[in-house]
């Protein structure tokens, strides 16, 4: 093994050690809402729920895209995909905290606003953070920073985006679908 | 299998992107129809949304091999 490829296998292993960190966190988070909420839930706005779980299970599939164009050499796909996967991260955004956040449900609402807030700001937070990744890898793609050898930071970033998709397919049915919907 | 630099592993990447993308949407249809249902199947199609994005986006079992 090269060099290079030791730094890349060791690097990959400690962003996937930060991700089981990160699993501690969300989970804890996961944990207090089926504490507190038990078998009910708010009665939040189901489309938008759905269309927002869609818009990042999209950005995933383009990322995803992204770094499979990368590999072949194909930059100008890579560019364009990766460019898709920060539109849709945004529009993921304002869904959230554009309508989401600008329902009835206040922060200060008791166990339903609290706990509500605190788990789709602390992904949203995530999501901000793999943006502004995302934004970085874009413009040392523009500059050719990447070969189809060697993209480990495209590698990294895609893993991040998907790692804060896999964490709003637990969040998504635990917020809008399980237990019966209770009026704010 | 393809090897992931040829021109056929390359065509298999983006078409292995595409039937995931498309086994979780089919997934996340499914756990909106059973929308305050029970929770057990709701949550079964977590874990398996959760392992497709793990196997195919997140290329988890690149860990364990070799560069």
């Amino acid at each position: 093994m090269t060099t290079a490829a030791k730094s890349t296998t060791r690097a990959r292993l400690g962003l996937w050690l930060f991700f089981a960190s990160e699993v501690f966190l969300f989970g804890a988070l996961l944990a207090v809402r089926f504490h507190l909420w038990g078998p009910t839930r708010p009665d939040l706005d189901q489309r938008l729920g759905v269309s927002v779980t869609s818009i990042l299970l999209a950005s995933s599939f383009f990322m995803n895209r992204a770094e499979a164009a990368i590999a072949r050499g194909d930059r100008a796909n890579f560019l364009g995909s990766l460019l898709l996967t920060g539109a849709l991260g945004i529009t993921f955004l304002v869904g959230v905290i554009g309508f989401e956040w600008q329902g009835e449900l206040r922060p200060g609402d008791g166990v339903f606003g609290s706990v509500l807030f605190t788990m789709t700001g602390l992904h949203a937070f995530h999501v901000l953070t793999g943006l502004a990744l995302i934004g970085l890898v874009l413009v040392r793609g523009a500059r050719q920073r990447y070969t189809p050898e060697s993209h480990w930071g495209v590698e990294a970033c895609a893993i991040y985006w998907h790692f804060v998709d896999l964490v709003w397919v637990f969040y998504y049915p635990a917020l809008y679908l399980m237990g019966s919907p209770v009026g704010p | 299998m393809p090897h992931p630099d040829s021109g056929a592993g390359r065509a298999s990447a983006y078409r292995r992107g595409l039937l995931t993308i498309a086994a979780l949407g089919g997934l996340t249809w499914v756990e909106f129809q059973l929308s305050g249902g029970p929770v057990l199947p709701l949550l079964v199609i977590g874990l398996a949304k959760a392992a497709l994005i793990l196997q195919f986006f997140m290329h988890i079992s690149r860990l364990w091999k070799q560069q």
